[in-house]
């Protein structure tokens, strides 16, 4: 289990997660260790970041209940999960460790070209001939 | 060779968890020790894949894992690919035992097992030596240019290379390669004869056969044949046309013919009225 201070400086140093409060939010929200990337999918990392920016519900304020007004969630920030779950899913498959080293964003921004290679891939129409 | 060429189909189609099918026929099914093998990416323009792979489907190759629920359904994948392949041919038989299961890696390797035996690798094999020890390029055939004898020689070796990797062969050296390619050159043409000369005096020519065809081919560019190519006629005939005579019959027409171009035989009074007074002396001198 990664400790909370490591994960929030993680994920506002990698991933453009603003302040404390938008770092505080994705770890409540699940975000709370490398190993729980390949477990979100695209739309998965978009309702996590939809649900921390509008979480809902009422929360105490001087002791008034008052609507939750959710934290920031840069859309940068959104799209960098986005490939980094990416990236996890990618590691786990392969059997690479998903730890701070492997998930930073140096190593991360290059799965855009996979993702572009397998969105636009097609399967070859025809297969080789046997000869009778 | 169609089996590589299903190996290279296979990359191009994506399974369940967008790996190339080809993971499912790799040599060895374990998943590699990834620690032996450091991330590259970071920093540099490559991406984060192991430094003994060239790219991430590389990767995903040697070591998506097999035995997974996604393996199972690649597994039939295959499967329906390889029953389209077979479909019709005598191959049917091989992977009909590998139908029910829906085992497309089994009938993929089984394929090779039933069909291309040890006989079939040494027919392979003498074949391709029969292109490398007797086919030779003179230069005189337009369709046979230089550039196919290259393609020719470098098929020959690739079907060596097959062969090697599952029989007991020595595939020539790239050496052996040059030269008995050079040995295969019969052309006399002096761009040719200095070609030869250039690769011989070259020990990086000699020592590539790649090298060696780009050079033979930059000093001796392709070209429909070479000038040296010689006609011989056997003979020119040519017949005035006043001596050309017209609606002859079909005897007339079978006749030997005299000089002047008359039938030497017994001719109708309507041909007869067409003769010239040569055609008609000489037919006359003919008669006595």
């Amino acid at each position: 289990m990664v400790n909370v201070q490591t994960m929030r400086a993680f994920l506002r140093n990698h991933y453009k997660a603003g302040n404390d409060d938008t770092a505080n939010g994705l770890i409540d929200a699940g975000l709370d260790d490398y190993e729980i990337f390949p477990e979100f999918s695209n739309k998965d990392m978009h309702n996590l970041c939809t649900a921390v920016r509008k979480p809902g519900g009422q929360i105490l304020v001087n002791n008034l209940s008052q609507p939750n007004p959710g934290v920031n969630v840069p859309p940068l920030c959104g799209i960098r999960l986005k490939l980094g779950a990416y990236a996890a899913k990618y590691y786990a498959l392969v059997g690479r460790p998903i730890n701070a080293q492997s998930m930073s964003w140096v190593y991360v921004k290059h799965f855009t070209k996979l993702h572009t290679l397998t969105d636009n891939h097609k399967d070859p129409d025809n297969t080789p001939e046997l000869s009778k | 060779m169609v089996i590589l060429q299903m190996e290279e189909h296979l990359r191009g189609v994506l399974g369940v968890n967008k790996v190339p099918l080809s993971y499912l026929i790799r040599d060895n099914p374990e998943v590699p020790d990834l620690s032996l093998n450091p991330m590259r990416g970071g920093t540099t323009p490559e991406g984060p894949y192991g430094t003994a792979y060239n790219s991430f489907s590389g990767e995903m190759i040697a070591c998506a894992p097999h035995g997974t629920p996604e393996y199972d359904e690649d597994n039939a994948t295959l499967m329906n690919i390889l029953t389209e392949l077979v479909s019709g041919t005598h191959h049917e038989a091989s992977i009909k035992p590998y139908k029910r299961a829906r085992g497309g890696n089994g009938a993929f390797l089984a394929l090779p097992q039933h069909n291309l035996g040890n006989n079939r690798f040494e027919a392979i094999a003498e074949k391709a030596e029969g292109v490398l020890n007797r086919m030779s390029w003179t230069g005189k055939s337009a369709r046979y240019t230089l550039k196919i004898h290259l393609a020719k020689h470098r098929e020959a070796l690739n079907d060596l290379m097959q062969v090697s990797q599952n029989i007991t062969y020595v595939v020539p050296n790239p050496q052996m390669r040059v030269r008995v390619f050079l040995t295969s050159l019969r052309s006399t043409d002096m761009n040719i004869v200095s070609a030869r000369n250039i690769i011989q005096s070259e020990p990086r020519y000699l020592n590539d056969f790649e090298q060696m065809s780009e050079c033979i081919l930059r000093v001796c560019p392709e070209k429909g044949h070479l000038n040296t190519r010689e006609m011989n006629i056997s003979a020119l005939n040519s017949e005035p046309v006043d001596q050309k005579l017209d609606g002859l019959n079909d005897f007339e027409k079978k006749a030997h013919k005299g000089k002047s171009g008359v039938p030497l035989c017994y001719l109708s009074k309507r041909t007869y009225e067409k003769l010239t007074n040569a055609q008609r002396k000489e037919l006359h001198d003919w008669r006595i």
